[in-house]
This record gives structure tokens, C-alpha cells and sequence, in this order.
């Protein structure tokens, strides 16, 4: 009897030993990330690409059975608002995300107005916030002591004016016409390209048009007028078949350059066949059109069938998301920590992170993301990309 | 650089005389200002490129922004602007609310992106002093040909009779049997259609969003305005005067000066002659 006892005791007391680790071993967690995108109006085309990016790589993080930081396992919890395109609802939606929702970490907007307001309320909230807006790299936000949790996710913009001027040299272009809207994008970004030119002896002349016009041809026939060596047309991209046209048309250069654009669509768009001038375009990121890889081909490949409605848009522009999600996970890894954004701030600045988009890493003088950059010519018919790997180690 | 960009703004002007046309039509027949004729643009823009899209035919675009935009217009003025005939402020408020259901339908129908499409005549000829680009050449001819239709109808039909009459004395036109209520309802059509294939023209120049309407709407005023609202003729030649203008201010002067320069001449002109260059405010006429 006494033996039956002391068996049924060792049994159960091994079973709780065994449940209990086994509880110890199935501790899970979830940590929330918000996105503020325009999945609506008239930015729909540039917010649709990078919402779904951020949706499709949360999905696959939680699909793989999510991440474990010491004996919890975190899965993630994506909070989606549309801003509709206006920045008040933009402010509304990122003030929900972060003070009724709580939420300490948000990849969006990615439309520069947009992304500047909001940062009103993640910085004050020490959120991490990720946006590819070019105005926070212009205005100071990311090397502000003040700012510490924003961190941009496109090319410094210093870097991208680098793909630039090698695809103009390229073509031999030594006098340029930059025919761009008249907008805080242009005027955060075109003034550092003329003065980086002029260093390499390019001469770019802004030609900028307001952002009601209604025609480019005008603008054109200046850039014409001032007899130059390349028409280079900066933004915005879903102009730029115009541009292209009336360039041809008006015989105004004969070389032509843009950056982010597809030049396969383009050309078809704007005259149908093969271009008769070289033609180049730079590109921050890998080419979602040309991909100069498998693993972006994949990449490209999984999105399109994940959002069909990414193609219609700048595509281009999911990949300013992607990555980094995967990146602030191994940030958080790296940290020790799903709650503490000093912690983490910390960490994303100090990893490198092997992403679709090259290696990724913020080791720069400011706090944006560094990583392949590329070019894509086109020549004699011929399509021809050339890749700037990232300076990350 | 003259001559090319005065030819430029022949292009751009003639969109905006069609517009500011229809803008007067309507205002001659019934008072009311409707704002929502850049989104009548847009809406014949985006009907073009929806059938150039499916049959790659340009012509078959053309009929369908005019039979589209006709019944555009019929339903608007059946159901939305003859409640407001008499009250024509509210007519003009009514129709800023419109021009947002457009935007919202034109995106659920065709999505916030831009778009654009091979122009029907590619090409142009090398003159020397200017080229002159085939597609612009075809939209000034298209443009004139339908105001110069516009003209003969006001000027040498019954109908345009009827419409002049109207708009001088609506009790006077009924007392002497013309279907008032047809004729006004007519104008509104008219202009809807007038928008309608401004819209192909901007398709055929460039690139259209949900939202390029907005751009249309101030030059379109502007031009009514400075023509004389009322007088279809001074619309027509404001509209382009206003473009040739236009392209000069962008071929010579900042960007930023562009618009100032625009609505600087509409403000000067309106100081010296407020009922425009033609006399308008009495009604359509020639």
C-alpha cells in the first residue's frame, strides 16, 4: 500500500514538474504595432505599396509561428488606420494608435506632410515611428537629440542625388533641366542635387511647376529654350510619361532621367515604342520592375499576389516598409525587450539587418535607413540596371 | 521659345474655353454658378479612358464622353439643380457638394491613381520657329470646330433663339410658348457635354487623377469671369487669351508667379470692366 502511494505520488508529482515546464516553455505574448497609411484619396497610389508590405511581412512573422524573446513567444498584432489622404485624419489615427490603443511602435504615414504632423504625437509618446518621408531628413528630424525614436527608411537623401549624378555622367549630360512640382518634396530635395552638381561640374536648372498645372508642355519647351544636355524629371512619377513626351515631341534634349521611374512603362505610355534618346532612372531602392535579384523577384512576386492593387500604384515605395518590420523584431531580439523603445531605439542603431533590400543599417549621420540603391538605363533599346550596394557592414 | 509657347497655350485655351462656355451656358439659362464642372472633366476624361482602355479606339472615347456627360447633366439639373432654380446661391453651394460625390465616385469607379494613355496622333512637324505638335494641332481644331458649332446654334437656329430668349426674360419667352423648363434643362446638357469633351482634350494632352478636375474648376471661372459671365464669345476668347498667357508665364517667370499672373489679370480686369471684357450677366448670348 505504502509502496502504491509513494508511486502515485512520485507520478504526480512528476506530471506537475512536466506541466510546469511544459507552461514554462508556452509562454506567449503579443506585442501591437499600428500603421497610418492612405489606403484612400488622392495619396492611395503612394500609401496602398508600403501598407501592404508592412501587412504581408507581419503576416509572415506570424505564419513562421512569430519570435521568441527568452521564453515568450511574441506574436504581432498589426492596428490598421486609413488616413484617408488628409492630414487630420492622419493626426486622428496615429492619436488612436498611440493614446487609446497604446500602441509604441507605427510604420506610417509615408507622404511627407503627413509624416512630419504625426511625429507630434509619436515623439512626445516616445514612440519608434517609421516613415520614409524626405522631409523628416530635410527639416532635422532625424538627427534632432530631441527625436530619438524616428527613424526614416529610405536612402539618405544625400546617397540618392550619388545614383543621380553617376546616371547623368553616364550619359555625358553637363547642363540638365530638373523639371519637378512645386512642392515641399521638391524643395527638400532638389537644392542639394544643383549644389552637388555644380561640384562635379553639372549644371542643373530648376524648372518647377505649380502643382495645379495642367500642362508640361510649356515647362518643357523652357527646358528646350535653355538648350540642355538632358530634360531629368524629378516629380511627381505619375507625371512623368507627360514629360517624356513632350520631351520627344519638342525635341528638347537628347537625353532624359527621372528617378523611381519604370522605364518600360513609361516609354510604352508615352510613345509606345522603342525610345529614341538614352534614357536613365535612379532608384533609392531596388527596382520593383527590374529586379536585380531573385530574392527581390520572390519579394515582388509574394506582394503582388498578397495585394494585387500595389501595381497600380508606386509600387516602388513597398519596400521603404518591409524590411523593416522583420527589423524591428530583431531589434527587439537584440534589446531583450518588446516594451522598452529606449531600448530598442538603441538596438535598431546598432544592428544590420539583411533585408530584401540589401543590408539595412542606420550607421549613418542621420537616422535613416541605408541600403541598395540602383540605376536603370536604357539605351539603344537595351535595358541595362547597375546596383550601389549599401555601405553597411 | 515665343511662338512655341504661344502655340502651347493655344492648346491649354481651348480646354479652358470649352469649360468657361459651359460655365456660361448655365449660368445665362438659370443664375446658378456650378462648381462642379472640373469634376464634369474629369468624369469625361476618365469615361474616354475607360472605352480607349476597352476598345483602343479614340473616336468611340469621344461619343461616350458626350453621351456620358449628356446624361450627366440631365440627371444633375432633373434632380439636383431644378430644386435650386429659383434660389440660385443654393444651387451654387449644392454643386461644391457635388463636385466631392464625384471625386468619391470617380475613385470607387477608377481608384485614385493617375492615369494616361497614348494620345490618338503622335508625332509633330519641325517648322523652324516652333514645332508644332500633331496632337495639340488636333485638339485646337476640335476645340474651335465645337465652338464655332456652339456660335452657329446661338446665332442662326431656332433653338439658340429659344435659348437667348430665355435667358433675356424667362415669363416673356413662356407667354410667347417656348418650353422654358426644356431650354434650361438643354443648357445644363449643353454644358455637361461641352465638359465632357474638354475632358478627352485633357486626356489626350496628359495625365488625369480623381482630383485633376480641381485644376480646371479656378481657370475655368477665371475665364467665364473675365469674359463676361453670360457671353458665350467672351468666353471663348478669355479661355484663350488666359492659356496663351498661361504658357507665357511659364516659358519667362517663376512657377510660383504662374497662378498670380492668372488671377492678377482676372482681378484687374473685373476692377476696370465688372461685368467682363464681353457684356455678360445679361444672359447667353454671342
Amino acid at each position: 500500500m505504502k509502496s502504491i502511494l509513494a508511486h502515485i505520488s512520485l507520478a504526480a508529482l512528476m506530471s506537475v514538474s512536466i506541466s510546469s515546464g511544459a507552461l514554462a516553455q508556452d509562454k506567449t505574448g503579443v506585442v501591437r504595432f499600428g500603421l497610418n497609411e492612405s489606403l484612400s484619396g488622392q495619396f492611395q497610389p503612394v500609401g496602398v505599396p508600403p501598407a501592404a508590405a508592412v501587412k504581408m511581412a507581419v503576416k509572415e512573422i506570424n505564419d513562421a509561428g512569430g519570435f521568441k524573446i527568452g521564453d515568450t513567444t511574441y506574436t504581432i498584432d498589426l492596428v490598421e488606420t486609413d488616413n484617408q489622404s488628409e492630414p487630420a485624419s492622419a493626426i486622428a489615427g496615429v492619436t488612436k494608435l498611440v493614446e487609446d490603443e497604446g500602441i509604441k511602435f507605427i510604420f506610417g504615414p509615408t507622404q511627407s506632410g503627413m509624416a512630419i504632423q504625426t511625429a507630434e504625437i509619436t515623439v512626445p509618446n516616445d514612440v519608434i515611428h517609421f516613415s520614409a518621408a524626405s522631409l523628416w531628413q530635410s527639416r532635422g528630424l532625424l538627427n534632432d537629440p530631441e527625436k530619438p525614436y524616428l527613424f526614416g527608411t529610405q536612402n539618405p537623401l544625400q546617397a540618392i542625388t550619388v545614383f543621380d549624378l553617376a546616371g547623368i555622367k553616364e550619359l555625358g549630360a553637363k547642363k540638365v533641366a530638373a523639371i519637378s512640382q512645386d512642392d515641399e518634396t521638391t524643395r527638400s530635395t532638389l537644392p542639394s542635387m544643383v549644389e552637388d552638381a555644380k561640384a562635379e561640374g553639372i549644371e542643373v536648372i530648376p524648372i518647377l511647376f505649380p502643382t495645379n498645372a495642367t500642362d508640361l508642355t510649356s515647362y518643357v519647351s523652357r527646358a528646350k529654350a535653355e538648350n540642355v544636355d538632358m530634360v531629368y524629371f524629378f516629380f511627381p512619377q505619375a507625371r512623368v510619361s507627360e514629360a517624356l513626351r513632350a520631351t520627344l515631341d519638342l525635341q528638347a534634349a537628347p537625353t532624359f532621367g527621372g528617378r523611381a521611374i519604370n522605364p518600360e512603362a513609361a516609354v510604352s505610355e508615352a510613345i509606345g515604342k522603342p525610345i529614341p534618346i538614352p534614357f536613365y532612372s535612379s532608384f533609392s531602392n531596388p527596382s520593383f520592375e527590374f529586379p536585380p535579384n531573385e530574392k527581390v523577384k520572390a519579394y515582388r512576386d509574394r506582394l503582388l499576389e498578397f495585394e494585387p492593387a500595389v501595381a497600380g500604384g508606386h509600387a516602388t515605395f513597398s519596400f521603404f516598409a518591409y524590411d523593416f518590420v522583420p527589423m524591428l523584431v530583431e531589434a527587439m531580439k537584440a534589446a531583450g525587450t518588446v516594451e522598452d523603445t529606449a531600448a530598442i531605439s538603441k538596438s535598431l542603431q546598432e544592428i544590420t539587418y539583411e533585408g530584401v533590400i540589401g543590408k539595412i543599417c542606420y550607421g549613418g549621420e542621420i537616422r535613416t535607413a541605408q541600403s541598395d540603391g540602383g540605376l536603370i538605363f536604357v539605351k539603344d533599346g537595351e535595358i541595362d540596371s547597375r546596383s550601389f550596394p549599401s555601405p553597411c557592414q | 521659345m515665343l511662338l512655341q509657347q504661344v502655340y502651347n497655350g493655344l492648346a491649354i485655351g481651348s480646354i479652358y474655353a470649352l469649360i468657361a462656355v459651359g460655365i456660361t451656358l448655365v449660368y445665362g439659362l438659370s443664375r446658378i454658378i456650378n462648381f462642379a464642372v472640373g469634376e464634369l472633366v474629369m468624369f469625361g476624361a476618365f469615361t474616354t479612358w475607360e472605352v480607349q482602355r476597352l476598345t483602343g479606339s479614340y473616336t468611340l472615347g469621344f461619343v461616350a464622353a458626350a453621351v456620358v456627360m449628356a446624361i450627366v447633366g440631365t440627371l444633375t439639373e432633373r434632380f439636383v439643380f431644378r430644386f435650386t432654380l429659383k434660389t440660385p446661391l443654393t444651387g451654387f453651394i449644392v454643386s461644391l457638394g457635388l463636385i466631392l460625390v464625384f471625386q468619391g465616385l470617380a475613385v470607387v469607379f477608377w481608384t485614385a491613381n493617375t492615369q494616361y494613355v497614348l494620345p490618338p496622333v503622335q508625332g509633330a512637324w519641325d517648322l523652324g520657329a516652333f514645332i508644332m505638335i500633331k496632337q495639340t494641332l488636333l485638339n485646337i481644331s476640335i476645340a474651335v470646330a465645337v465652338l464655332l458649332v456652339c456660335w452657329v446654334v446661338l446665332k442662326r437656329t431656332k433653338y439658340g433663339k429659344a435659348l437667348r430668349a430665355v435667358s433675356d426674360d424667362q415669363g416673356a419667352a413662356a407667354l410667347m410658348g417656348i418650353p422654358v423648363q426644356r431650354i434650361i434643362t438643354s443648357a445644363f446638357i449643353a454644358g455637361s457635354v461641352l465638359c465632357g469633351v474638354a475632358g478627352w482634350l485633357v486626356l489626350s494632352a496628359g495625365s488625369i487623377s480623381p482630383h485633376v478636375g480641381d485644376s480646371y474648376l479656378l481657370r475655368g471661372f477665371a475665364v467665364a469671369l473675365i469674359g463676361g459671365l453670360g457671353s458665350v464669345s467672351g468666353a471663348a476668347l478669355a479661355g484663350i487669351g488666359l492659356g496663351i498667357i498661361e504658357s507665357l508665364a511659364a516659358g519667362y517667370v517663376s512657377s510660383g508667379w504662374t497662378d498670380a499672373y492668372v488671377f492678377g489679370i482676372m482681378i484687374a480686369i473685373l476692377l476696370w470692366k465688372p461685368t467682363g471684357l464681353a457684356k455678360g450677366s445679361e444672359g447667353a448670348h454671342i
